[in-house]
């Protein structure tokens, strides 16, 4: 379970003080699928930051299981993220000097336990492209680098940021496609910022942000397969 | 004004890169201009000095120069004036009874006096002029009286005044090695002082003064062998030595050399030139060595310098090339941003450069001068300023703008659309370490290393040349350390082997010297003052010290002539002969060992032929070259007494060796020394090269920190994103800052490999340079090789701890948002 309870991003004080996140709350069950739907600048990547570790919450309490990750420090938010999270950008972030295969297998550095990188490559249609630097390969099959290289750590939490947003259609679907099956056979909760609201039909759970408010949680009891989500 | 105002804003966004190159251009010119204001302010006090005195070009050594004689060199071409003095040793009575020389002249217009205190030298005068240095070192002033004793007459004289002498910028270093002004003093007077005393007493002083001891290029030792003429005449002063002042010749003082002895035939006994004089040679060599390092190494921090600007500039302009698309889209004339940014570099350098050089000269020579000016005497230090001081910055700051107009043009000559568009991430490459077994078991992260430093040549070449520098810096400086101290060690562990060192007495006895021998168990040494010449080339003469001990060999053994290991006869000697390999070698009956300095110097190997003779000595002795001998100290020959007494010369033993203390008052012991005194003395000497390779080694250390700082500043740059990737992923902070530091780690030693040996090349060139008669074998120490490595592997990991806080502050969020 994710727990959002009151949190809050400022940045600034006095008159330049702006609420990239305020008074955000919400809740999500483990295992679900999670659409973050919002305009730019409306909190989404910030709400995805704070859940991820990457920053910090001036205000508020984020639980994920029964973990406060407003209460970490440094060290201790640097292992929740080796240990629970995996992200998915939207420019991919691979490492250009490291093939296909070595971006996932240096995974092996931040948790032992890691699922063998030629495998989890493998599940993601890579199999084939072990040898090859990223930027041999297209932005789609990039992305799916990137996917793998985040569940070989078998995360509690996928944070993925616009994980389509530099991809044509048919490669978003397919990309999607992965992440909701991640979601479904792992029993890994997937969060998805976006602001393509065509997606929340596919999610579990889509939460609206506006102005760094929460507008709306709302929970669908039967989304569809991505596949059939109209674009 | 606008663009300025960006270059200032730009210049602290990169405040650690530019800073470094601000300090490495100061340091460099500071280095610079500091050294060369030191030994060109030597060289011009030096220099003026000696014109100023009218330095003699020629000294002549002979017995009863006559008037005739003086007129004859006197109308030789070239030759301006010619003075005739009577040089006279003896003792002070002063506690101690120190050494005294006494120049009775006949003018003062050759080796002129320059009074420090007291009375304008003249030669009428009845009373004497003291040395500055012995009037100090013993508490003597203007007004005080001096006795001596000349020929056995008492002389009790008023000091007049306190001189510098031309002749007397380098002292005798005697038997410590370091200067005693106390021990030795110079009087000079007028030659109607010269006592005439009775034929005895004169005949007496005669026999004793002509057992004179000599010693390494000591020009003074052969007056002592002309006391014999005191004797024989009514009174007409025995003059020894002319002293020659031929300032159009000073180029050709050879040739001069040879016109006198033309002239005098074999009453010139030993000439010297001017050049050979340890008053000029040794301040010579002294500016000539400083100046090697005042050369050399500020070229290589320059080097490093432009490197680095290289590198910082490339990597600011590819950063600001959709910027430069945007002003040259916007109308800015393509040459007013090239003036942009050319201007980074021209500025920092510049400034850099000028407080270098307005720094460096007042600061630099006083680091040097408590130690130059223990050995060197000169009645003014001048401080060396020149223009080019102030140009070399602006030649400085040019390389620095075409560095930067090289980083830039590029970019400046495209389009503006083309300049605008994002740059496609460089291409990463197998390499073909990756076909090497081990490939797959490395770390990722050090794969990641390996092509991130082939993505990134030009930094990489860059830290590797850098790296290069930085190690031949640190091995040069660590070398001129270990050098000295090995030397010091070669010496005094492997060559001398006794406890004390006695002077014999001129007037001591045979009986003495063999009670002596006998009491303490030594081993008596003769030493002497020779020249060394080519039979093909007579002009190509070196002076150096005979040296003659008795064979301590097994007789016939098999260490005998071979260089190899040394027998137990050996081991046990009180004074070893070593050869070019510095080990232990035997010295055998019928043997000429030439020392290794003077062979390289003559270009003589075995089994060649040369003359030699000792100061005082009308004829040349044919010898050949049976072995060479190395020992730091030794410029000359060694042999024993028997190959001595071969050439026709008396076995005259000068000192005593001892593995004990030589008790200073015995009778017919001068003075005695131990062995922790002479090295001591030796460590003095050494000092003000100490000095210097402790300055390079400072200027080293900063400079690899400035620069490995910047590169690893420009590595963090690029690769900010990569980073932040592995932060997010979960990579801790000390596994990333050991991905840069693996990565300068690496880069550090494909430069510390060809550092080395480029280090020791110079360190070889600078030793070799430096002059003098100390033969100071550069030798690669691997210790000092260990050292370099773990100093610039100790500043990678002082730069990378350095690095730790900028991993913490490294914005995740930011970096990876960067692209969208």
């Amino acid at each position: 379970m994710i727990r959002f309870e009151k949190v809050s991003k400022i940045y600034g004080q006095g008159e330049a003080r702006t609420a990239a996140l305020d008074d955000a709350s919400f809740e999500v069950e483990s295992g679900s699928f999670v659409v973050v739907l919002g305009p730019s600048g409306a909190g989404k990547s910030t709400l995805l930051n704070l859940l991820g570790g990457m920053d910090d919450a001036t205000a508020g309490a984020i639980l994920v299981g029964s973990l406060d990750i407003c209460t970490l420090n440094e060290k201790q938010l640097t292992r929740f993220r080796a240990e629970s999270v995996g992200f998915i950008f939207q420019f991919y972030n691979l490492i250009p000097t490291l093939t296909v295969l070595e971006n996932v297998e240096l995974m092996r550095m931040v948790k032992r336990s890691c699922l063998p990188a030629a495998e989890v490559l493998d599940q993601v249609g890579l199999g084939g492209h072990l040898g090859k630097f990223p930027s041999q390969l297209s932005g789609g099959e990039q992305q799916r680098v990137s996917i793998a290289r985040a569940i070989a750590k078998r995360p509690e939490l996928l944070l993925c940021d616009e994980p389509t947003g530099a991809l044509d259609s048919d490669t978003g679907v397919h990309i999607l496609k992965l992440l909701q099956d991640i979601a479904r056979t792992h029993k890994t909760t997937v969060v998805i910022v976006t602001h393509n609201a065509a997606i929340a039909e596919a999610a579990d759970v889509v939460i609206r942000v506006r102005d760094g408010h929460i507008e709306s949680t709302t929970r669908e009891p039967a989304p569809c397969d991505i596949t059939e989500v109209r674009w | 004004m606008i663009l300025l105002r960006k270059m200032g804003r730009d210049l602290l966004g990169h405040k650690a890169q530019f800073l470094s190159l601000f300090l490495i251009s100061l340091l460099a010119v500071g280095f610079y201009t500091g050294i060369t204001a030191e030994y060109r302010g030597m060289e011009l006090s030096g220099r003026d000095f000696f014109e100023e005195t009218n330095l003699a070009t020629l000294w002549v050594f002979g017995e009863d120069f006559t008037e005739d004689e003086l007129e004859a060199v006197a109308a030789l071409e070239d030759v301006e004036q010619v003075e005739r003095l009577l040089l006279y040793e003896t003792q002070a009575r002063l506690p101690d009874a120190p050494a005294l020389t006494v120049r009775y002249r006949e003018g003062d217009e050759i080796n002129r006096l320059l009074v420090w205190e007291g009375a304008a030298f003249v030669p009428d005068d009845e009373r004497i002029w003291l040395d500055l240095r012995f009037a100090e070192a013993r508490g003597l002033t203007v007004g005080d009286s001096l006795s001596f004793t000349v020929a056995g007459t008492s002389v009790d004289a008023q000091i007049a005044g306190l001189v510098y002498s031309p002749e007397l910028v380098y002292p005798e270093l005697g038997d410590s090695l370091s200067p005693d002004y106390g021990a030795h003093g110079h009087v000079f007077t007028g030659i109607g002082n010269l006592p005439q005393p009775d034929a005895a007493a004169l005949a007496e002083a005669a026999a004793t003064l002509s057992a004179t001891t000599a010693t390494q290029g000591d020009a003074t030792q052969a007056a002592g062998t002309e006391g014999a003429a005191l004797g024989s005449r009514g009174f007409q002063p025995p003059f020894n030595q002319l002293v020659v002042y031929a300032p159009a010749a000073i180029e050709h003082q050879y040739s001069l050399e040879e016109d006198v002895e033309g002239v005098l035939g074999s009453r010139a006994a030993t000439i010297l030139v001017q050049e050979n004089h340890p008053t000029a040679s040794t301040l010579w060599a002294e500016c000539e060595q400083h100046a090697i390092f005042a050369n050399a190494f500020p070229v290589l921090f320059m080097f490093i310098a432009v490197l680095v600007m290289l590198s910082t500039m490339s990597r600011l302009v590819s950063k600001q090339a959709t910027l430069i698309g945007t002003m040259k889209a916007l109308g800015v004339q393509r040459g007013a941003i090239a003036a942009h940014y050319v201007g980074y570099g021209f500025l920092i350098m510049l400034a850099g450069g000028l407080l270098g050089a307005a720094l460096g000269p007042p600061f630099v020579p006083e680091l040097f001068k408590p130690s130059i000016t223990r050995f060197f005497t000169l009645p003014y230090w001048q401080t060396y300023r020149e223009p080019f001081f102030f140009i070399l910055p602006f030649v400085i700051a040019l390389a620095g703008a075409l560095v930067s107009w090289l980083s830039s043009r590029r970019i400046l000559a495209q389009a503006p659309a083309e300049a605008m568009r994002p740059r496609a991430p460089r291409e990463a490459r197998h390499s073909p370490l990756e076909a090497l077994p081990f490939w797959k078991r490395l770390s990722p992260s050090l794969q990641l290393t390996e092509r991130d430093m082939r993505r990134n040549k030009l930094r990489s070449v860059m830290s590797v040349v850098s790296s290069m520098g930085v190690s031949a810096l640190l091995l040069v400086a660590f070398l001129s350390w270990s050098i000295m101290d090995e030397m010091v060690s070669w010496q005094y562990s492997t060559i001398n082997n006794f406890a004390s060192r006695a002077t014999l007495a001129e007037d001591g006895d045979a009986g003495e010297l063999r009670r002596l021998t006998e009491r303490y168990e030594a081993l008596p040494l003769m030493e002497q003052a020779i020249e060394i010449r080519l039979p093909a080339s007579p002009a190509s003469k070196v002076t150096g010290t005979l040296q003659a001990f008795e064979s301590t060999g097994p007789e016939g053994g098999e260490a005998a002539g071979n260089g190899s290991e040394a027998g137990e006869a050996e081991n046990e000697a009180l004074l070893r002969v070593t050869d070019p390999e510095r080990r232990i070698r035997s010295l055998e009956d019928d043997q000429v060992l030439m020392s290794y300095g003077v062979a390289r110097n003559l270009g003589l190997g075995v089994g060649e032929r040369f003359e030699w003779h000792r100061y005082g000595e009308g004829g040349w002795h044919e010898a050949t070259v049976d072995a060479i001998n190395r020992n730091p100290l030794v410029w000359g020959l060694t042999m024993t007494p028997d190959t001595l007494e071969g050439f026709g010369i008396d076995f005259e033993p000068t000192a005593l060796l001892s593995a004990r203390m030589i008790a200073a008052d015995e009778a017919g012991v001068q003075s005695v020394v131990s062995a922790e005194e002479i090295s001591a003395g030796m460590d003095l000497m050494l000092e003000a090269m100490v000095m210097m390779a402790s300055v390079m080694i400072a200027v080293a250390v900063l400079i690899s920190i400035f620069t490995l700082y910047n590169l690893s500043t420009l590595t963090f740059s690029e690769m900010e994103r990569e980073l932040a990737t592995l932060k997010v992923v979960g990579f801790k902070r000390r596994q990333i800052v050991m991905l840069l530091f693996a990565q300068n780690l690496i880069l550090s030693v494909l430069g510390f490999i060809p550092g080395i040996p480029l280090g020791w090349k110079i360190a070889d060139l600078m030793f070799n340079a430096q002059g003098g008669t100390l033969d100071m074998a550069t030798l690669l120490i691997p210790s000092d090789v260990l050292l370099t490595l773990a100093v610039v592997w100790g500043l990678c990991a002082v730069v990378a701890l350095l690095f730790i806080r900028k991993v913490a502050r490294l914005d995740m969020v930011g970096s990876l948002k960067a692209p969208e």
